[in-house]
């Protein structure tokens, strides 16, 4: 199939995504129709179900909501709804009002459009749009978690799934997750049965990351996050938490927590000794 | 004594909301009753059997985990007028089961109490490692006292590829 230039097809792990862009320009008077018809074309032949606009204001772009919108054109006789998750991504330049429920606006204020190409600019813009499918789909799981109660040693709904999204989104994942804990101020049993599975899953491309992350939740405000971050660690068995540990516990308020997180350093302190010797 | 999940029972600052001598909602799920009864189990003394009843409770994990108990006085529950009867254990440690026990026709206010009588008992939470619950299973297996094979899949699968 041939798809006009600024079409490209990509794939994050969990969905196939069409990227649109202007890094070709658009041949003057193309209709809009042909290129909302490429992408007919491409998500009919692909399972795609996002389609990333990276320039929202260029003429693909204007194709593409023309095709997938009628209120961002209303004077184009063009399908009324999408059938597919659509993100508009801004250069820094403009603010578009769309105020659409499944477009998510990116944007690339933080990107230096001075000395990157704009083909970096995309390759940052696409890293984020990964994030933002991971983003959606890990609070989708936090959400249903509410619903869910947790045991320890009991397999739980939300641990299944939460697993399969950090392998599929491997960082992007921990990243998510470190915002939900940290920035979003979240917290729900979930994010300890979260915290906990990050010690427990067997997925070495995330070890560090997630040995990092456990880290930094020891000096949480809330205690039943350092709580499950420290068995975290446990799990890890990684001396290498053993300043980060002997740390927190030198900071950490609560009693309870204090005598737990000290058994966890002797363990790890147990295991340096096994490994050194 | 009975299995719970530490952070459900922790009284922290942060937690600006909660009351001194009061304990997180949270909690009470893991005072999870079945026909108006609340398994428990019986520990010693002198703990003679504290292991055991420990290694029984790691039995009916899908995974290998730490475990957090409580253990409380058995006068204290006698004391709130706690209703306990002997009911054997299910567990494929079948040595332990003998230590089992209900407390019964719980009402859901005698379970308030009971949580709040649990959480009176802070000092008396503990809880074992995953490295230290491995290690105990692992020792009852090699005593001949639980059969791998009656173990969960995972869990097995995790005491088999750990070096003993």
């Amino acid at each position: 199939m041939m798809l006009s230039e600024g079409l490209k097809p990509f794939n994050t792990g969990l969905n196939q995504w069409c990227l649109v862009t202007s890094e070709t320009a658009t041949p003057s008077g193309e209709p809009l129709g042909r290129i909302s018809r490429d992408i007919e074309a491409f998500t009919a032949t692909s399972p795609a179900t996002h389609i990333l606009v990276a320039d929202p204001f260029g003429p693909y772009s204007q194709a593409v909501a023309a095709g997938y919108s009628n209120e961002l054109m209303p004077d184009i006789n063009m399908p009324t709804s999408s059938p597919y998750y659509l993100y508009l991504m801004d250069y820094g330049s403009v603010s578009p009002c769309f105020y659409w429920p499944d477009v998510v606006l990116l944007t690339s204020s933080n990107t230096d459009e001075g000395t990157d190409t704009q083909s970096q600019n995309t390759a940052k813009l696409i890293e984020r749009a990964v994030r933002l499918e991971a983003a959606r789909e890990i609070s989708i799981e936090f959400e249903k978690a509410k619903e869910e109660s947790f045991e320890d040693g009991m397999d739980s709904e939300f641990s299944r799934r939460l697993e399969n999204l950090i392998i599929k989104f491997d960082h992007s994942a921990l990243a998510v997750i470190r915002s939900l804990v940290f920035v979003a101020d979240f917290y729900g049993e979930a994010v300890g049965e979260a915290l906990r599975l990050l010690g427990r899953i067997d997925h070495p491309e995330t070890y560090s990351n997630r040995l990092v992350l456990l880290e930094q939740c020891l000096f949480h405000p809330d205690a039943r996050v350092r709580d499950a971050a420290s068995l975290g660690l446990a799990y890890l068995d990684n001396p290498s938490a053993i300043p980060y540990l002997r740390r927190a516990i030198q900071v950490e308020p609560n009693e309870m927590l204090l005598e737990d997180m000290e058994q966890v350093l002797r363990q790890l302190e147990e295991t340096l000794q096994c490994l050194s010797s | 004594m009975r299995k719970i999940r530490k952070a459900k029972w922790l009284n922290d600052k942060a937690l600006t909301w909660l009351g001194t001598d009061d304990l997180q909602a949270d909690a009470i799920f893991d005072l999870k009753t079945d026909d108006n009864a609340l398994s428990v189990w019986h520990v010693e003394d002198d703990k003679s059997n504290l292991q055991v009843v420990i290694a029984a409770l790691s039995t009916t994990s899908d995974n290998l985990s730490n475990l957090d108990y409580v253990l409380v006085e058995q006068s204290v529950f006698a004391k709130a007028g706690l209703k306990v009867i002997h009911t054997r254990g299910k567990t494929v440690y079948d040595e332990a089961n003998k230590w089992h026990r209900d407390l019964v026709e719980l009402s859901a206010k005698s379970l308030i109490n009971t949580a709040l009588l649990i959480a009176s008992q802070r000092s008396e939470m503990k809880r074992l490692l995953p490295k230290q619950v491995l290690s105990l299973l692992q020792e009852k297996i090699m005593a001949g006292e639980i059969k791998t094979a009656e173990l969960k899949e995972k869990l097995r699968g995790k005491i088999e590829q750990s070096p003993q």
